[in-house]
């Protein structure tokens, strides 16, 4: 009762700090927008996390953001508002939902990646096939792309050892394995690894005996097992010949640039922290994890990567972008932003470079964020320097080293590997559709909005009994124990989001509301402040005199925003945004041969979502590329 | 219009762009902000910009994971052999590759089997097949299922 009191008092207070209190969920009403989540969006925070659903694919998947990160996307980017409503708890309560949600968003991941594998394990098999059938064939996996060139057989006995050129800091770091672990210690780690491969069935797995969305029970596929031990054969040789890493596998710079150069006593720090990951590395040779082969390469990458460091008095980082990460066209408008991503760049890269320099041996989330960090600056800088694509990707950036190989060996599972193929495809087909089962997206019954109560409803059933007959009634009786209420996923217009959020206040107990303002609005509001609301609310009307919106590439095209415009004047505008743009898609029609229907595009967009407005209602809000640091609204 | 048909409204707009693209993914995945670091994660003062968060907020997420995902496999009674797979595919997702050798993921192993019903027999089984033997992970484990029990 008194966490309430004083909740409700930071509450009315204001006080910022209240938005992390332990003892209170918070649901979050996302407001509408074009592009994606048009209808208005809904989360859960818990918090540092907020969890959400987005629809990709056809499947509706959970996605765990840093509650910053997800402010940022929203109200910053997007110029959304949020409406929060504050849920009071118990701490049982909240460490009961909250483990909910972790646990789902677990099972989806690793469910994941059983499907990502069951695919592999068709391309492994292809491989494979083929490979038997003479034909021309290759596996990419993680790893082979630090030592081994493109399409290299897997080797599978003793390299000759000084056939090329030699790394020093491998050559050592074998030494070091063979003063500990003894000389016969690789060559038995090969034929374990080539062991593994003999007896490696590849039958795929039966998807219609695995759980809907349970923790802890995908198995390991054959793909998973025979990468597991071709990285391992490959660590192995990549040790016995001390293989120098490939020049590609770095992350590309001009080889000048100050913000990597590396003083005396850099490069000393650098020393130490080589010998920390050797002595790493000569432990995690011995390991029993099925992956180590993949964890020892990309260590003895960035061991490798580190001694180049050293000799050259510059930093050098392995690749760090993952194949997925999105490639931007840089256009002349994102053009214009460069300068000021690559300053926040470089300052990363300054205080992830300054507190792995300072601390002792080698910590890997210090290294990992040296490298992500100097992997960002490089980009920008290349982009910066001219370059047409920009690589993004949110993170963490872990290299991966994904190379092809081309002569692979055979599993020795007899079963004729054109019988498994049919079969790996089959289960692919099968789990496709379980999936869609599980979690296929339906706007009225399995959105963004049913999905959050229907988590919440799973994780208070999860409290009931063995004995329990009606789980449902279970769940709804917990909820209004715990919640102070219940809103069914079921309900009649639940699954719209401005509405859940008002049964949410209508039903639960709810300790306080707040209005989390947009970035356009923040900063209009800012400005009618100093400047007067009537000018400002004038200047800022439109897309040609607005200071407080710079445009962006993924926007329709329009002249007005209605989202601050009294509804009665919202189809005036509504009718002008339309006959803006379909303006702008006649022009678009003329312009297609030479913009690639960018503006037609624009246009087209610009138009559809006019059409709320015509009926009073506002969706559009214009977006940002970037917002300046000064000017962003402070995560609440 | 009055102020009774403004409900109306707003649900003619959200279900009108909830039949466009409801609950699609947003374009900022692919923003040009996710190129740096503090201009995805936004954060507003330039004292809590460095990498530091992320840096603990990786550690913390881990930890937090391989409890969940140790208490799940226990509870599900899957084979053991998989156990470790799942962990390294878990830290690959957090940007970790070495997470055998912090001690922190062995107590945090710890702490998930100590929120089930696992006996003492069974924690010795999983003990030793998942550390093969080693004094210090069993340690570190059975610290954190002191932690919890």
């Amino acid at each position: 009762m008194r966490r309430r009191a004083a909740l409700l008092f930071a509450a009315l207070c204001g006080a910022p700090g209240a938005a992390h209190a332990a003892d209170a969920i918070d649901y979050l009403y996302v407001r509408a927008n074009e592009g994606g989540s048009s209808g208005g969006h809904a989360a859960i925070r818990f918090g540092e996390w907020t969890f959400d659903f987005q629809h990709a694919d056809g499947l509706l998947e959970m996605r765990r953001q840093d509650s910053r990160r997800f402010q940022s996307v929203y109200r910053t980017l997007q110029n959304r508002p949020i409406e929060l409503s504050r849920i009071a708890v118990s701490d049982d309560t909240y460490a009961l939902l909250r483990s909910g949600f972790q646990r789902r968003f677990l099972a989806q991941e690793q469910r994941q990646e059983l499907s990502d594998s069951i695919a592999e394990d068709a391309r492994a098999l292809e491989a494979l096939l083929a490979q038997a059938r003479g034909q021309a064939s290759g596996l990419e996996i993680d790893g082979a792309g630090f030592f081994f060139e493109d399409g290299a057989a897997v080797p599978l006995g003793e390299p000759a050892r000084a056939s090329r050129p030699q790394s020093p800091a491998l050559q050592e770091l074998r030494a070091r394995i063979e003063a500990r672990r003894g000389r016969d210690f690789l060559e038995d780690r090969r034929r374990e690894s080539a062991a593994a491969i003999a007896a490696l069935s590849t039958a795929s797995p039966d998807v219609g005996a695995l759980g809907a969305l349970e923790l802890g029970v995908a198995p390991a596929t054959f793909s998973q097992r025979y990468e597991d031990a071709l990285a391992g054969l490959l660590a192995v040789a990549a040790l016995e010949s001390a293989a120098p890493l490939r020049a590609d596998a770095l992350a590309n710079g001009t080889g000048r640039e100050a913000a990597l150069s590396l003083d005396g006593s850099a490069a000393a720090r650098l020393r130490e922290a080589s010998d920390a990951l050797a002595d790493r590395l000569a432990a995690l040779a011995a390991s029993r994890r099925p992956d180590w082969g993949r964890a020892l390469l990309l260590g003895m990458a960035r061991l490798a990567a580190l001694e180049r460091s050293i000799e050259s008095g510059r930093l050098a980082l392995l690749d760090a972008f993952p194949a997925s990460a999105r490639s931007l066209e840089v256009t002349p408008r994102r053009r214009a932003f460069l300068p000021l991503l690559e300053g926040e760049a470089a300052a990363d890269l300054a205080v992830a470079r300054a507190r792995f320099l300072t601390a002792a041996g080698f910590d890997e989330i210090g290294y990992r964020d040296l490298e992500e960090a100097g992997n960002r600056w490089l980009e920008l800088r290349a982009a910066r320097a001219g370059a047409a694509r920009l690589r993004v990707d949110v993170g963490p950036l872990l290299p991966r080293g994904r190379g092809r190989l081309g002569v692979l060996p055979l599993p020795g599972d007899s079963t004729p590997l054109a019988e498994r193929l049919a079969q790996a495809r089959a289960a692919g087909l099968a789990d496709r559709a379980a999936r869609e089962r599980e979690a296929g997206y339906d706007l009225l019954r399995r959105n963004c909005v049913t999905e959050l109560f229907a988590t919440l409803d799973a994780a208070l059933a999860g409290t009931a009994g063995a004995g329990e007959p009606d789980l449902a009634r279970f769940a709804r009786s917990e909820s209004e124990r715990r919640l102070g209420g219940y809103v069914d996923p079921r309900g009649v217009s639940t699954f719209v989001p401005f509405v859940s959020s008002q049964r949410v206040r209508e039903r639960y107990a709810i300790a306080a509301t707040r209005h989390l303002a947009g970035f356009r609005e923040r900063r209009l509001a800012e400005m009618a402040q100093r400047e007067g609301g009537l000018r400002v609310a004038l200047r800022e009307s439109n897309v040609v005199t607005a200071t407080a919106y710079r445009g962006s590439d993924d926007d329709g095209f329009f002249l007005f925003f209605t989202d601050g415009a009294a509804p009665p004047l919202r189809p005036l505008l509504g009718a002008l945004n339309l006959a803006a743009g379909i303006g702008r898609s006649a022009w678009g029609v003329l312009a297609l041969p030479f913009d690639g229907g960018s503006s037609l595009r624009a246009g087209l967009s610009g138009a559809l979502w006019s059409l709320p407005e015509l009926a009073f209602s506002n969706v559009r809000k214009g977006s940002n590329d970037w917002v300046p640091p000064a000017q962003r609204p402070a995560a609440e | 219009m009055s102020r009774s048909h403004l409900p109306v409204v707003a649900l003619v707009g959200a279900l009108v762009g909830a039949l466009l693209a409801g609950c699609s993914f947003s374009y900022s995945s692919g923003s040009i902000s996710n190129s740096s670091k503090t201009s995805s994660d936004s954060i507003k003062h330039s004292s809590d910009s460095s990498s530091s968060s992320s840096k603990n907020d990786n550690k913390t997420a881990f930890s937090e994971d391989v409890v969940e995902y140790a208490r799940a496999y226990v509870e599900a009674g899957s084979a053991p052999d998989d156990f470790l797979s799942g962990i390294g595919e878990l830290a690959r997702r957090r940007g970790i590759s070495d997470w055998e050798v912090e001690d922190a993921t062995w107590v945090s192993i710890g702490r998930g089997i100590g929120m089930t019903k696992a006996s003492d027999a069974q924690l010795a089984d999983l003990e030793r097949a998942w550390t093969d033997g080693d004094a210090r992970r069993i340690a570190s484990i059975q610290q954190g299922v002191d932690k919890v029990r």
